[in-house]
């Protein structure tokens, strides 16, 4: 009897341990998110407030009334990590097939190393190639941009999902006489959608949450809303209530993607760095 | 035939990459010997390795993010491994809920890191952040009081944050790779009498051992590159405290506007993160071999 009473004590008190480090993880982000509904003077209130009435005139100040373009900002944002997927695809999906099935190391091997390059080693010369190009401060500008940060994560995880597909499907449409572009239409990619679906989320979630490109390639029209919420720091003065709102904002749809479609993109990311 | 297919469904992959990386490398490599500024951006003039000379001038104090970098990198990796590992040793067993204990641990990876600098502002602010309030309610009983940003606290701040941003993402590499441990050797090790720590020494830590290399190369050396959360939460502040290598290299390019000396700064600072790492790598990998 002691004894199954000593092994329920353990597993409460186990329990207990991860209840208070999972707290400790979200609390930053709950922090924020309360802020951004709590009213201006629940805000500076000391002790914090625990218990309040929301307001949502932070969201609507930010995003409609204040005259801060973060609706704008907002849209900028899924345009940008939109674009950037479908480019990603398009640039990655033969190449990834080509590279699992001809056993390409080296284009393989390049990719990977990417991952090590800095990113901060790429603006410089990217500032004034765009510049010159007109696609700095566009959104296609930064779109691509982020495909290249992205590629050394997402296409490894193609290639090891190609990898997964047996060859002897293939081999037997190639047999009734289909060429390599017809398997790939008619077969791989079919088989493939699990891939892409995970490649894609990744690539937008990636894309949504970039920083320092964005920042330095963004000047007026294509500030995405990461960078937009750090004019706030700078240029707009202390304004608590309105900076956690856009920071609300920035952080839920990736949240909300993540936890929809967590099975596929937990399956991708594992894969990547095997 | 097939040499001449493989070429071709590679094609897009290999355009792409010259495009945007092998050219601006090679551009990255003239900017830095020559003379570009902002307001001269289309006429550079031919300067040798003056830019390089200029970034390693004291006054430049390049020398000095390059220390704050590697110390961040060293004390962050050591951290956020140490605390995914603990944080997957606990997750081993199955318990209540498990799975939604997995999904909420989660979320702060998938927060945006420059993000997470301006969550970090909110939290640790000295008029209105919850974790001032609650450190100094704790500080306040030995008649201390603590300003998470200034200078003397500004350093295990941004650790602590950085902490929480990341070891969601290594604790997540670690599970899913403690999860194929076949349960024969634990099972067998028990059988035999082995204590938990007996196994841990010797079979789970072994086992895990190139994943927590893999993981550790590549955290520090996003660690040492790291800019968006620094830059948000201090701006490399206070004075220069936490300027980064990242954030040197902005400031010298986009803030002061000297391309070739941004240029060959980032060059300075890539080359000194990658020396070290990778001859740790060879040296490692040798012994383990072994």
């Amino acid at each position: 009897m002691s004894r199954k009473i000593k092994v329920m004590a353990l597993s409460i008190l186990y329990w207990l341990a991860l209840v208070i480090v999972t707290f400790v993880f979200l609390f930053p982000l709950i922090n924020t998110i309360m802020l951004a509904f709590k009213s201006d003077i629940d805000i500076v209130s000391l002790p914090p407030k625990l218990i309040f009435t929301p307001v949502l005139d932070h969201f609507i100040k930010a995003f409609a009334t204040g005259g801060y373009h973060f609706d704008k900002y907002f849209m900028n944002s899924i345009f940008i990590a939109s674009l950037s997927t479908l480019i990603n695809l398009g640039v990655s999906i033969t190449s990834a097939y080509a590279v699992s099935r001809y056993r390409m190391e080296k284009i393989m091997l390049q990719i990977i190393s990417l991952r090590f390059f800095p990113p901060i080693l790429f603006t410089i010369p990217f500032y004034i190639m765009f510049s010159v190009l007109g696609l700095r401060d566009t959104i296609p500008g930064i779109a691509i941009a982020h495909v290249l940060l992205n590629l050394p994560i997402t296409f490894p995880i193609l290639v090891g999902m190609i990898d997964e597909i047996p060859r002897e499907v293939e081999e037997a449409a190639m047999i009734d006489g289909c060429g390599t572009l017809e398997v790939l239409k008619h077969i791989t990619i079919p088989l493939l959608t699990p891939a892409v679906i995970a490649v894609s989320f990744i690539n937008f979630v990636f894309s949504w949450n970039e920083y320092l490109i964005a920042l330095i390639l963004s000047s007026v029209n294509a500030t995405p809303i990461t960078v937009g919420a750090g004019l706030f720091i700078r240029s707009f003065g202390v304004q608590y209530g309105e900076l956690a709102a856009v920071t609300t904002a920035a952080i839920l749809l990736p949240i909300i993607i993540v936890i929809s479609f967590k099975d596929y993109i937990i399956k991708g990311l594992t894969m990547g760095v095997r | 035939m097939k040499i001449q297919r493989k070429h071709l469904l590679s094609l897009p992959l290999v355009v792409f990459l010259t495009a945007f990386i092998i050219f601006p490398t090679i551009y990255l490599w003239y900017l830095a010997f020559h003379k570009v500024t902002f307001t001269h951006m289309e006429s550079p003039t031919f300067c040798g390795i003056e830019n390089f000379i200029k970034a390693l001038n004291p006054v430049v104090d390049l020398a000095n993010s390059l220390i704050f970098s590697f110390k961040f990198a060293i004390v962050a990796t050591t951290i956020e491994l140490s605390f995914g590992l603990i944080l997957a040793l606990m997750f081993k067993r199955d318990f209540r809920g498990k799975s939604i204990f997995l999904m909420l641990l989660l979320l702060p990876m998938i927060t945006s890191s420059a993000m997470f600098g301006v969550i970090g502002r909110l939290l640790f602010n000295e008029e209105i952040g919850t974790a001032t309030y609650l450190v100094n309610l704790f500080a306040g009983v030995f008649n201390v009081h603590i300003s998470p940003l200034s200078k003397d606290w500004v350093f295990p701040t941004l650790i602590f944050l950085d902490m929480v941003h990341w070891v969601p993402f290594i604790f997540l590499f670690i599970y899913t790779d403690l999860r194929s441990l076949p349960r024969e050797y634990t099972d067998a090790a028990l059988v035999d009498g082995a204590t938990s720590w007996v196994i841990f020494r010797h079979i789970t830590l072994p086992y895990l051992k190139p994943m927590l290399g893999v993981l550790a190369v590549i955290r520090f050396a996003d660690a040492f590159n790291t800019f968006d959360i620094i830059y948000t939460l201090t701006g490399g502040g206070p004075g220069s405290l936490t300027t980064s290598y990242s954030i040197k290299v902005y400031e010298l390019a986009f803030v002061k506007g000297n391309f070739g000396l941004g240029a060959a700064a980032s060059l300075i600072g890539f080359f000194t993160l990658i020396i070290p790492l990778s001859l740790t790598i060879i040296y490692t990998r040798r012994r383990w071999v072994k």
